[in-house]
């Protein structure tokens, strides 16, 4: 066990070396230095552990990424409107051409309406806020039915206006994605209520949360290797610590905008926790469109089913050919369990093979989304808590929202044991058969990138915890 | 050296290594960390303290772990 006092020691140490005792401390602990070997031993691990930890790869953000951030929010909370009561869409998008910001304000704007009634609560505080500081590769088919629309109150449509002001005031030169069909509009990861509605929505059995969970959508852009990622964060405050973590976390731009990043899916991984604690939620939810058309994820299958009918009865409902979304499905197809598959003697030649994939690429880049929560464990965390004792995931959502519960990350999640719940879920569960199937192949996993980007969401009405009914 | 020291940071509950990669990666002092985290400053210097020495018993006693 440790000796309180020597830990109480070895704290003011790991202070003194960060000089943040006060005077009257730091005399004290070196006067102890003075007098003992093992103090000065242990002050000279302490240091070594920090001369190492320096000398790690510092991710530094991409130039301009600070300003952008900055820029946005002082334009998001220095909207002329303040009133507490009445929720307000603020948009900033730092790439939008106006035809997609006003695109995506409207897909943007029938989440909102999915999540509130049309006419503004008078219980809820604070405004509604939205920062994007990245998009994702997706086609304009994400986009909210009409119908959605339909439910917005002028007020709602005036804010949605925003953003093409906001755009002109962007300096120009920072690049533009244009429009159209490649337009870089996460409609289902941006807007959980636009295409996939269930996802996000909070339901009436949802269990008491002060706010909306942070969100991570990740994607996997056909044809791209990367993951894309949305945090949503309820409080400008939390807002802020998050974009201070992120800024610090981008591993790389992405070429010539200082507002898109990527990381693989390890570091996404233990990025999670990171953002349970510095988001101050309880949970992380992170929706995956694996995109199985994604020609990476269908060769993986194809490895474990070699057979093309095999490979064909192995994918879900929703990748089978001439499946798409229809209203009212569920966003996610039930998950098999991994290891469900068997692996077929290598019957099929390579091309056909290939082929089978080509096919399958072209048609399941309507893949419904798969949305995976990961949960902080109930209870404080503590150093010690390396056991599965207080993991239990805790159900977040109807049986009938797609959401998978996973455990939390903590102290005795390895990295690739989150990597690779993550990507089973993601690939609908044939990850896992694949990789039991070959486990050589499971570095792969971290070959896929992130990219992520910051939404702020409102905060949900505190002191009503089941979803308000439409007017 | 480095794939060891990462290895022994990912050992680390979450709110230790936030702090610790604050402090000696990101080169943030306490009450920056404090601002980031949410939490007091107190707080910071515990979980700086906890995560270091955490880190410290894995980087000594587990030194083949990852090379």
């Amino acid at each position: 066990m440790i000796d309180p006092e020597a830990d109480k020691l070895e704290a003011d140490l790991s202070a003194y070396l960060d000089e943040e005792l006060n005077e009257e401390e730091r005399q004290a602990v070196e006067r102890r230095l003075a007098q003992s070997e093992d103090c000065r031993r242990l002050l000279a691990e302490l240091r070594e552990v920090r001369r190492q930890l320096a000398a790690l790869p510092r991710r530094r953000a991409p130039e301009g990424l600070p300003a952008a951030i900055a820029r946005q929010t002082a334009a998001r909370f220095s909207g002329r409107r303040t009133s507490r009561a009445v929720p307000r869409i603020v948009r900033v998008t730092l790439r939008l051409s106006a035809a997609a910001a006003v695109a995506v304000a409207a897909v943007w704007v029938g989440y909102r309406a999915l999540r509130w009634p049309a006419t503004p609560n008078r219980t809820q505080t604070g405004r509604e806020e939205t920062l994007i500081l990245a998009r994702r590769s997706g086609p304009e088919k994400s986009l909210p039915q009409p119908g959605r629309e339909a439910e917005l109150d002028n007020e709602q449509l005036r804010e949605t206006a925003r953003p093409q002001s906001v755009e002109a005031e962007r300096p120009a030169g920072t690049g533009s994605l244009g429009t159209g069909a490649g337009l870089d509009v996460a409609g289902p990861l941006l807007v959980p209520g636009g295409s996939q509605p269930a996802v996000c929505e909070p339901g009436p059995t949802e269990p008491d949360r002060s706010g909306p969970p942070v969100a991570i959508a990740v994607s996997e852009p056909q044809e791209t290797p990367r993951f894309n990622v949305i945090i949503e964060a309820p409080t400008q405050a939390q807002h802020q610590r998050l974009a201070a973590l992120l800024a610090r976390w981008s591993d790389t731009a992405v070429a010539g905008d200082p507002t898109t990043f990527q990381m693989n899916v390890g570091e996404l991984s233990s990025r999670i926790g990171q953002l349970l604690e510095v988001s101050g939620r309880s949970e992380v939810r992170v929706e995956g469109q694996a995109d199985s058309g994604t020609g990476r994820a269908v060769t993986y299958l194809a490895h474990t089913f070699d057979q093309p009918s095999e490979l064909a009865e192995a994918l879900p409902p929703a990748l089978q050919a001439g499946a798409g979304r229809k209203a009212g499905q569920p966003a996610t197809p039930a998950l098999r369990p991994a290891g469900g598959g068997k692996v077929a003697a290598d019957r099929a030649g390579p091309e056909s093979k290939l082929e089978e994939v080509r096919r399958r690429h072209a048609e399941a880049v309507t893949e419904p989304p798969v949305t995976i929560v990961f949960q902080k464990p109930p209870g404080p965390l503590t150093q010690t808590g390396g056991g599965e004792g207080g993991r239990e995931p805790v159900p977040t959502a109807a049986p009938s929202q797609p959401v998978q519960t996973v455990q939390s990350l903590g102290y005795a999640d390895s990295r690739e044991k989150v990597i690779g719940r993550l990507m089973e879920l993601l690939l609908k569960g044939r990850q896992g058969a694949a990789r039991e199937a070959h486990p050589a192949e499971q570095p792969k996993n971290l070959d896929y990138q992130v990219r992520f980007r910051v939404v702020l969401l409102p905060p949900a009405p505190a002191s009503s915890p089941a979803a308000p009914e439409p007017p | 050296m480095q794939r060891r020291v990462e290895w022994a940071l990912e050992q680390l509950e979450d709110e230790f290594r936030l702090a610790v990669i604050l402090r000696d990666i990101e080169d943030l002092d306490y009450a920056a960390i404090g601002e980031i985290l949410g939490v007091p400053v107190g707080t910071v210097k515990s979980r700086i303290h906890r995560g270091r020495q955490m880190l410290r018993v894995l980087l000594k006693n587990v030194r083949a772990h990852v090379d």
